[in-house]
């Protein structure tokens, strides 16, 4: 019996090492070594269930523009009961007019915010006028924990067709933007984010983060919430600056599959130990990102209730 | 020299030589990625996957030849490299994932731990032929 397992033993040693057959072996474990990296650190982290204890924020973005402003107190009155602790929402106001509807809106906003205790986060779109930004800055900047200097910068100017960025616009972009805001001293803690596309453009972020107190990145779509540890270690390697899912949802009528992404992401990065993950949206007009009056709505409030501190 | 000694030794020198390399892209990811996007960015791709796998698949089949007397190779230097960069990052990234540990201390482990197994691999990826070839 021994002589027989040794000879098939020697038979399957001298088999594995011809030349062809050990090529094959190596190919066929370099395409296993392959799969494993690329799907390893999702499948581990969004199991695993780590950083139990570790405190995690859940935030949204609120485009409160577009609700009215009867609306607006009850809307934030129940992101708070939901259990977010913080809102991102866009800068938006009239500097001509003091009492102007959307200036209005935004004094509900803050007031709502103020009484249920909620940071917020500032978004400084890209191409906005320094007269705009410092009118908010003056009239609303002391209710700010954030203000997120340019978005997506790496990507492009607008959403237009044509107006990406070239290197030194965006620079000079954001030393406009950030010496704007730096004129005002408020407490805010400064960041800019990112979408995957910094990847190519990894020069943007090492710039930028050098005067930023953390960096952001968006997550949108199931193939890149698979890759997104390996995006959050790039990001945070040449950065060195600590990594927020400051955009993280879905646009899609289906409900349920809205509603699993976020689950599945919220677990992914509480577990990666992240300090935190903002939803877009809680409501939107223009497309399927929006959570409110879904399920997405009650499954992620649960969500907050058992997993984040 | 004992079987286990001359595997052992094969995996510590590749496993030294991996190491150094990863701190060295490690230390030059920055600079390289600022380097004239994306320009930069597909010199630090062509070194990882192009030029390191050469290197290292050359240095294991001289180190292969110089242990067991042989001479040439069965599989190309590339795959060869490209298998043991692949098998090494794998290791390293379950490693760091499941244990949360820095590249610093996967690098002890794979020195005092999986020397041997590293040495196992790279004999098993590549030989060469004991009797003269051309």
């Amino acid at each position: 019996m021994i002589k027989l397992l040794g000879k098939l033993f020697h038979g399957f040693v001298g088999f594995i090492n011809k030349s062809l057959i050990k090529n094959l072996i190596v190919i066929t474990l370099c395409i296993l070594f392959i799969f494993v990296q690329i799907f390893y650190p999702y499948q581990y982290y969004e199991t695993a269930h780590r950083n139990a204890n570790s405190p995690f924020q859940v935030g949204i973005h609120y485009v409160y523009e577009q609700d009215t402003i009867n609306q607006i107190y009850g809307e934030v009155t129940r992101l708070h009961d939901l259990g977010f602790k913080a809102i991102r929402i866009t800068l938006e106001c009239n500097p001509m007019e003091y009492n102007d509807l959307q200036n209005q809106k935004t004094d509900a906003f803050f007031s709502a915010t103020d009484n249920h205790g909620l940071t917020v986060a500032l978004v400084i779109q890209n191409l906005e006028s320094t007269d705009k930004v410092d009118y908010y800055l003056d009239r609303w900047g002391s209710h700010l924990k954030y203000v997120q200097v340019m978005n997506e910068p790496e990507l492009s100017s607008t959403w237009s067709v044509g107006s990406i960025f070239t290197d030194d616009e965006i620079t000079s972009n954001f030393e406009h933007i950030y010496s704007t805001v730096e004129a005002h001293h408020l407490s805010a803690q400064l960041y800019t984010n990112f979408g995957v596309g910094f990847i190519l453009r990894s020069n943007v972020p090492v710039e930028l983060s050098k005067k930023l107190d953390f960096v952001g990145l968006d997550i949108f779509m199931d193939s890149l919430l698979v890759l997104s540890p390996h995006f959050i270690q790039y990001l945070h390697q040449i950065t060195n600056r600590d990594v927020v899912i400051t955009e993280f949802g879905m646009s899609t009528s289906d409900s349920k599959v809205q509603s699993d992404f976020l689950i599945k992401g919220l677990n992914l990065f509480k577990s990666m130990g992240l300090k935190g993950c903002w939803l877009v949206y809680w409501n939107s007009q223009l497309d399927n990102y929006g959570i409110r009056d879904r399920p997405a709505e009650q499954a992620v409030g649960d969500w907050i209730a058992e997993n984040a501190n | 020299m004992r079987l286990a000694e001359k595997l052992w030794i094969q995996g510590l020198i590749l496993t030294v030589v991996l190491i150094i390399v990863q701190f060295e892209l490690d230390a030059s990811r920055q600079s390289l990625a600022t380097y004239m996007p994306p320009i930069g960015f597909s010199f630090l791709v062509v070194i990882t996957y192009l030029v390191q796998p050469i290197v290292i698949g050359a240095l294991n089949i001289f180190i292969i030849n110089t242990l067991y007397k042989t001479k040439g190779w069965q599989v190309g230097f590339w795959l060869n490299g490209i298998f043991m960069v692949l098998a090494f990052s794998t290791v390293n990234l379950v490693l760091q994932t499941s244990l949360d540990l820095s590249f610093a201390y996967t690098a002890s482990i794979d020195i005092v731990l999986l020397a041997l197994p590293f040495g196992s691999i790279a004999r098993f990826s590549n030989g060469g032929w004991k009797k003269p070839i051309d």
